[in-house]
């Protein structure tokens, strides 16, 4: 990619963060109230290793989300990734009531499209790669997805019925007051007092309030919640110096969560790449062979307002296979930090394939994410 | 919020009068009808499903209170509908800002022969 599409891309991220900025209001928001449960997935940097696992976080779709990777060591380059869920933006048509009663709509709203670009070294010479992946993600019980649980609670919001009937009752109470037929008019001017009277304000603001404490009591941040998801992705790879673009990796992967514990998460995920180009032939002819990475990741949150979570991941990663894949760590340890809503730090030691790929090496990596404000998935429970 | 009544008095023949409250738009909204023998119907947001209630015949007075609410995450638009026996008796239709909530009233008289 030239330099000039990357400034298209990241003036497209600026300008996606800066609207959704400008979407957001100073008052007390249920946004306020929002949680932002895991530092989101970048499917199509999964396929260039640019996170170094092999383990994507279903359980936080975003939408809209950056991935920063710092270069770190000579072989290690920076990295970046953006994601998109088209329909969870502020532009989308859908209804609540469609997500909530259609699995198919809920589905379409889970399927984000991302990109992600970085470098490498082969052979001594420089490359890029890039890819694309589609992911859908799907709450096993829709009870579980947050902003189901959101919408539920403000349907079954028994105080805002009871602050509306009363609202409902005192414009009666006007009306038979009158002890006389009405006319439209006469109805209309008393209604219009009604309504600008402090009782009625005040009752408004209460029915207000008790919406928001309706939706933050009905679910906890439920970081955990069973999950599946699957990603279809495509990658290339071109020297810096010219020459073809080739195909980095085809994969279909399949990824899952589910709770261990109230304090912990399993993640699993297979990925199949059934064009993986074996790097470790470049610069000559490349070859290519299919292949399937396995890797799984357990999750420690110490409690349910900590930031912070420990991570312990392993994978079926060879450092005798040159592809991409490949790449992701064998076994790390590593925290997943929320350092602002929205904004997630990524850091992982482990053993992975070395620079060189003829053997294993201790490696540190550190990522940053970024989602500007997550405006629908996160509508619900109390900060985590 | 702005309700526009569409008729002052209702006439419907008892004694099953159905009363459907429904809205369209994506923000949050709240529909109350109240009747004054103290019949309530109300709506939040879920699957549009008629009522109906059985009123011995008579006049009442009733009174729709409409309120929507924008906490963000489930738009802005209100498209709401009072109908009762069969008539739109009043709607409205407008946006709440994020971060804010709208509500409106309107009255009207119901005669069940």
């Amino acid at each position: 990619m030239s330099g000039g599409r990357n400034r298209w891309v990241l003036a497209g991220a600026i300008l996606a963060s800066g609207l959704a900025f400008a979407d957001k209001a100073p008052s007390e928001l249920l946004q306020d109230y929002l949680v932002d449960i895991g530092a989101g997935p970048v499917s199509a940097a999964e396929l260039l290793g640019v996170p170094a696992t092999a383990v994507t976080n279903v359980q936080a779709l975003k939408d809209f989300n950056v991935l920063f990777k710092p270069a770190s060591g000579s072989d290690q380059k920076a990295g970046f990734g953006l994601e998109i869920t088209p329909l969870r933006t502020r532009w989308s048509r859908m209804t609540a009531r469609q997500y909530i009663d259609n699995p198919g709509a809920r589905l379409l709203a889970s399927t984000s499209i991302s990109f992600a670009k970085n470098g490498a070294k082969y052979g001594g010479a420089d490359y890029t790669q890039q890819a694309l992946a589609l992911h859908v993600s799907h709450y096993i019980d829709k009870k579980d997805d947050p902003i189901v649980a959101a919408h539920m609670a403000f349907e079954d919001c028994a105080r805002l019925n009871r602050i509306e009937a009363q609202k409902a009752q005192g414009l009666l109470a006007l009306i038979a007051a009158e002890k006389r037929e009405l006319t439209g008019q006469e109805r209309d001017k008393i209604t219009a007092t009604y309504v600008t009277s402090a009782a009625f304000v005040k009752l408004a603001e209460d029915a207000d309030k008790a919406v928001q404490a309706c939706v933050a009591a009905a679910a906890k941040a439920k970081w955990n919640s069973p999950l599946v998801g699957a990603t279809i992705g495509n990658a290339w790879v071109q020297a810096d110096a010219g020459g073809p673009r080739l195909t980095l990796a085809r994969s279909l992967s399949l990824s899952a969560v589910y709770p261990a514990g109230d304090s912990g998460a399993v993640n699993f995920v297979v990925r199949r790449s059934a064009k993986a180009l074996d790097a470790s032939t470049l610069p000559g002819t490349p070859a290519y062979k299919s292949q399937t990475l396995v890797a799984g990741r357990y999750t420690y949150r110490g409690s349910e307002n900590s930031d912070l979570f420990g991570i312990v991941e392993v994978s079926n990663a060879r450092h005798s296979d040159g592809s991409a894949s490949n790449a992701a760590f064998k076994y790390a340890l590593g925290v997943d930090k929320r350092v602002a809503e929205g904004f997630w730090l990524e850091f992982r030691v482990g053993r992975a394939r070395s620079g060189t790929g003829t053997n294993d090496e201790t490696k540190a990596l550190f990522n940053v994410k970024w989602s500007p404000t997550p405006s629908l998935p996160t509508v619900w429970g109390a900060k985590p | 919020m702005q309700i526009v009544r569409k008729t002052s008095h209702v006439i419907v023949t008892g004694p099953r009068v159905a009363v459907t409250l429904f809205d369209i738009g994506k923000a949050q909204v709240s529909i109350t009808l109240a009747l004054s023998d103290g019949t309530l119907f109300s709506y939040t947001g879920g699957a549009t499903r008629p009522s109906e209630t059985l009123l011995p015949p008579g006049n009442y007075e009733c009174a729709a209170v409409i309120s929507a609410f924008n906490h963000g995450a489930f738009g802005d638009q209100y498209d709401s509908t009072v109908n009762v026996g069969g008539q739109t008796v009043a709607t409205a239709q407008g946006s709440v800002q994020v971060g804010q909530h709208d509500s409106g009233a309107v009255s009207f008289a119901l005669t069940v022969q």
